[in-house]
């Protein structure tokens, strides 16, 4: 299995390159009503080698159609993708096709992602079938190698992706990305689908697979806890906007957005006598139509920090400490992470940011 | 919970109607028409003194028609005629309809609206109608009668292969072949044709029964095989001025008619319901 | 043992005990559940936690009398809701009781709601069913009053919507008020949240407790996530390959988890306070195959603990109040040798 030359190659001074850069992604959608759906609004983010950035939301806030843009299915509508030097954007699809193979796509759903009539072999094979690489023994050879690399026996060669249990056919759907020993995998809420426990294995396996192959990934889920596991950076995603990227351990420590703050205190929390339970923070509202986004800040009318400048001015991503960037007019502090006044009742219907911290 | 087992008797029984009897009528019918030529007697020579001799008469199990030729070997002879125009006409029509719907339906756009323009404009005739038109332009032949049959009823492929692709396209499996940097080939190839298989096969059974019809309306109409060529729509013509006085000369082919019919429809009634259907894998 | 599961057995609504369901199919006898016992009071939630195929549904199907005649098997020591034997109820007391007294909801809001009606005359028809009588007037206050308690602001507006026009936790909600219509004694909730994101789950969850505390309501969660559990109920329930492993109230039960099983569920939740690149301690292996369940202990062959015994007899119940488990580990004899 080789590995590409990346961060561990680059001398010790230079600043390592980063292997992906968005700058002002945008993607809108026409709806056959005529509305323009603006799925992604101006994201702009660098992946060095061997990192893995988290992307977190709710359902419908642009994670898999970020993830989508970036691998040009379709090409955004504005800004630019550079992959490993290259600008994406430009790239004629003849090329593009052929740099597919350093790029690769983990599904939610593992059945639907392998074709029903095919059996695993056929499913891992593809990759290097579509791409020519070594002769079919040596292809049946690597095969062999990510069966044993995902864990699984190699009795399923011949099973129909129809007769798996989901854990199993997402560690397929894995062994078939790392069929190419890609640069890059993107993993869309790859274990959102899953059982806890299952889920605990698939986290397991791709995270010695991050450590032993050292990936270049990102990472989509709707649960903070579980991005936290395998990303090195998180970024959180609210309305088709980055509201808030860092550092995992930071951004979970001391969320600097209201709305981080809130998806944290959303996870559940297998204690329970866990402090978040006696205050929960809700978010107020419902999520707005995407076709009809709040002008200014996007999250304005679920928060209750917001004023007229929110309504205003759209808040610029800034850097408020190394590596982490926010969106917010107020963000919170550093110093107050979790810090509310616990209510009385059992459950509190708080909203985001009670504190007047301001 | 007021349901018994009543249901999954029926169930079973109509499974082994659905699937199982068809298959072996047919195949017994195939084989019949393909070997029996051989022991039957000549379907060609006649014998006038013995014109329309009823089922049972010594030497002729089905009788004779009305030129003492025995019924038997010109019906087998008839289904062999029947069978190669129902499964060539479809054959034709699943090739050219099956890669023109899956043409439309992947590469939507332009190539769908030009393709399905015309296969409307087919459509809109009456089926039998066109294909009337067709043969009689074409002048009366077997291989006539497979082309009009095919061109008449092609759209019906077309439009499953198209309908069909589009909603394969939409799978999660085709993207991310297409993710992996696979060229349309290989998607077309891999991916959708052998998708869009088993749908088309389906209805091609339904339509097998359907050529067959239309054969025997031309043949019927004189449109179809000549003389003295059989063919169970001629035989069905030749023995309707008898209905009366000998009916069997036209009931007989028609019996046969009836049957290869209704088997396949039952059999592509079992097919699409999901139930296995022995002899034929899916 | 049995009858003395729960300290306040008095209340008990709903008592399930030494609950079996096989499938006779066509390739076999499939034990799906192969012994469960709990009990429910009014105002009390229950929760069942086990992984995918244990037998959570099953049960809960069991218990409103909605498996499939034809091939489910069921077997039970008691199987009661109030006065009523569930087990040989009359199927025209099993049809009053479903959705009157007993209302269940699932894991696709989408599935139970009917794409091209109004949300509103969905809830309307809920009631109805209970309550033939009722005015047209009454009725839709009924129902503005209903979606109100599950929390949907702008009811009025909201009840002319159809169900593609809510957002999923919206869905979900209206399920809920459905489900309230008859002013159940009992809810059971098959995996209410699974397929909503977690700010809305956390809202859901939140919505169901607070609405079991206010109506007095009897609530069974069943879930396959013991964080979810955790917050949301009094007691737990694990099952593990169709049996129960485990019961005690919730408290006892994250205190003090004494099968392994349970520990290897509670292992299995990603938490926060876990630094960045930490590995999960999984269950590894497969879940057992239940049509052919082995001898002795279901888990046996992915527990750590796991000695001869295991494999050859069923392990012993073991009960601590009301606190119980089924494990050949015994911490106490263990100190003794
Ligand atoms: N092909 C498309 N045409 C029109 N609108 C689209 C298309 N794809 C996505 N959208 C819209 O873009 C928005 C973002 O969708 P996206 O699937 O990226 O969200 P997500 O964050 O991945 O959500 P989920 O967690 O549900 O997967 C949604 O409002 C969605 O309806
Ligand atoms: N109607 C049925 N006919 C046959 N087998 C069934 C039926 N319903 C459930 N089973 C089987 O019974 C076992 C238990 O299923 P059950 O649905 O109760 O699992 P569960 O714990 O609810 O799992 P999940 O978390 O996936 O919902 C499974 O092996 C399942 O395949
Ligand atoms: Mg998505
Ligand atoms: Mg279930």
């Amino acid at each position: 299995m080789t590995i590409s030359p990346g961060a561990a190659a680059s001398p010790p001074d230079t600043p390592p390159t980063p292997l992906l850069e968005t700058t002002g992604l945008t993607q809108t959608f026409r709806l056959p009503t005529g509305a323009e759906v603006q799925a992604v609004s101006d994201v702009s983010f660098v992946l060095h080698r061997g990192e893995t950035l988290g992307l977190v939301g709710e359902s419908g806030c642009g994670k898999s159609t970020t993830v989508r843009t970036i691998l040009q299915a379709p090409p955004p509508t504005a800004g630019t993708v550079t992959f490993g030097g290259i600008e994406l954007t430009t790239t004629p699809p003849r090329q593009l096709r052929r740099l597919r193979r350093r790029m690769q796509l983990v599904f939610q759903d593992p059945h639907a992602s392998m074709n029903p009539r095919w059996t695993v072999r056929d499913c891992i094979a593809e990759p290097l079938q579509v791409h020519r690489v070594g002769t079919s023994s040596s292809r049946n050879d690597r095969v062999h190698e990510l069966m044993d690399l995902v864990g699984l026996d190699e009795g399923y060669l011949t099973s129909r992706p129809g007769s798996l249990s989901g854990g199993q056919c997402q560690r397929v759907a894995i062994a078939r990305a790392l069929a190419l020993d890609p640069d890059l995998i993107c993993f869309d809420e790859a274990v959102s689908a899953l059982d806890v426990s299952i889920q605990a294995q698939i986290l397991n396996l791709i995270a010695r697979l991050r450590a032993d192959l050292e990936l270049t990934s990102i990472f989509i889920a709707h649960d903070l806890a579980v991005v936290k596991l395998v990303s090195d950076r998180i970024g959180v995603m609210y309305l088709g906007k980055l509201c808030e990227i860092g550092p995992a351990e930071s951004l979970y420590r001391s969320p600097r957005h209201p709305y981080t703050k809130a998806l944290l205190s959303a996870i559940p929390k297998p204690d329970p006598r866990h402090p978040d339970r006696l205050r929960r923070v809700n978010l107020r509202g419902e999520l707005p139509s995407p076709t009809d986004p709040p002008s200014g800040c996007r999250f304005r009318t679920r928060c209750d920090r917001a004023d007229e400048r929110c309504s205003l001015d759209v808040p610029p991503l800034q850097t408020i400490s190394p590596g982490h960037q926010v969106a917010c007019h107020y963000p919170l502090s550093a110093s107050a992470p979790v810090e509310m006044t616990p209510l009385p009742t059992r459950r509190a219907n708080g909203v985001v940011g009670q504190s007047p911290t301001r | 919970m007021l349901d018994s087992t009543v249901p999954s008797i029926r169930s079973r029984a109509r499974r082994l109607v659905g699937a199982r009897i068809p298959v072996v009528v047919l195949a017994v019918l195939t084989a019949a028409a393909m070997v029996g030529p051989l022991f039957a007697p000549d379907s060609g020579s006649q014998d006038l003194r013995n014109a329309r001799a009823g089922p049972l008469s010594p030497g002729h199990l089905l009788g004779t028609d009305g030129y003492g030729r025995d019924m038997l070997a010109r019906t087998l002879e008839g289904a062999r005629i029947s069978i190669f125009v129902g499964v060539a006409s479809v054959a034709l029509c699943l090739l050219i309809g099956g890669t023109l719907g899956i043409t439309a339906g992947y590469w939507k756009g332009r190539i769908d609206a030009g393709i399905m323009r015309v296969m409307d404009m087919v459509l809109a005739f009456p089926t039998l109608i066109l294909a009337l038109a067709i043969a009689a332009f074409l002048g009366p032949s077997l291989r006539n009668v497979v082309v009009a049959i095919s061109f008449s009823t092609l759209p019906h492929y077309a439009r499953l292969a198209r309908a069909t692709t589009m909603s394969i396209t939409q799978r999660d499996f085709v993207s991310s072949s297409a993710l992996l940097g696979a060229p349309h080939r290989h998607i077309l190839w891999r991916h959708i044709a052998p998708n869009t298989v088993s749908p088309l096969l389906t209805y091609a059974l339904l339509a097998i029964g359907m050529a067959i019809i239309v054969e025997a309306s031309l043949s019927f109409l004189g449109l179809g095989v000549q003389p003295p060529t059989p063919s169970w729509g001629s035989m069905i013509a030749e023995g309707r001025p008898h209905l009366q006085g000998a009916p069997h000369v036209a009931l007989v082919p028609g019996a046969f008619l009836f049957m290869v019919i209704l088997s396949l429809n039952l059999l592509a009634d079992s097919l699409r319901s999901g139930a296995p259907a022995a002899g034929l894998g899916r | 043992m049995h009858s003395s599961l729960s300290p306040s057995s008095v209340t008990d609504i709903l008592e399930v005990d030494d609950l079996h369901v096989d499938f006779e199919l066509p390739r076999g006898r499939l034990h799906a559940v192969r012994g469960a016992s709990f009990s429910l009071g009014s105002g009390e939630s229950l929760g069942i936690v086990g992984e995918s195929g244990s037998g959570k549904s099953v049960t809960s199907r069991a218990i409103m009398g909605l498996l499939p005649a034809t091939t489910a098997r069921v077997k039970a020591r008691t199987l009661r809701y109030g006065q009523h034997d569930l087990l040989d109820a009359p199927e025209r007391v099993m049809r009053r009781l479903r959705g009157g007294e007993i209302a269940m909801i699932y894991q696709d809001p989408m599935r139970a709601l009917n794409p091209i009606m109004r949300v509103g005359d969905q809830v309307a028809e809920a009631i109805r069913a209970h309550e033939p009588s009722l005015g047209r007037k009454e009725l839709s206050t009924r129902v503005v009053g209903l979606l109100d308690a599950v929390r949907i602001p702008d009811a009025n507006k909201r009840i002319r919507l159809y169900p593609h026009q809510l957002s999923g936790g919206m869905r979900q909600r209206i399920v809920i008020a459905m489900a309230l219509a008859a002013n159940p004694s009992i809810l059971i909730a098959d995996e209410p949240t699974t397929s909503l994101d977690v700010t809305v789950q956390a809202e859901i969850l939140d919505l169901l407790g607070d609405l079991q505390e206010e109506r007095g309501m009897g609530m069974i969660l069943v879930t396959h996530d013991l964080g979810v559990a955790a917050w949301h109920t009094n007691r737990i329930m694990v099952m593990y390959a169709g049996r129960g492993v485990e019961h005690a109230t919730t408290a006892d039960l994250f205190e003090d988890m004494r099968m392994p099983y349970t520990r290897a569920l509670f292992d299995s939740i990603p938490r926060v306070d876990m630094p960045p690149g930490s590995l999960l301690k999984s269950v590894e292996g497969r879940p057992v195959d239940p049509s052919n369940p082995p001898p002795g202990c279901a888990f046996r062959e992915r527990c750590h603990l796991a000695v001869e015994i295991c494999g050859t007899t069923a392990p012993p119940r073991r009960q601590v109040g009301s606190h119980w488990w089924d494990c050949w580990d015994d911490q106490e004899e263990k100190s003794v040798k």
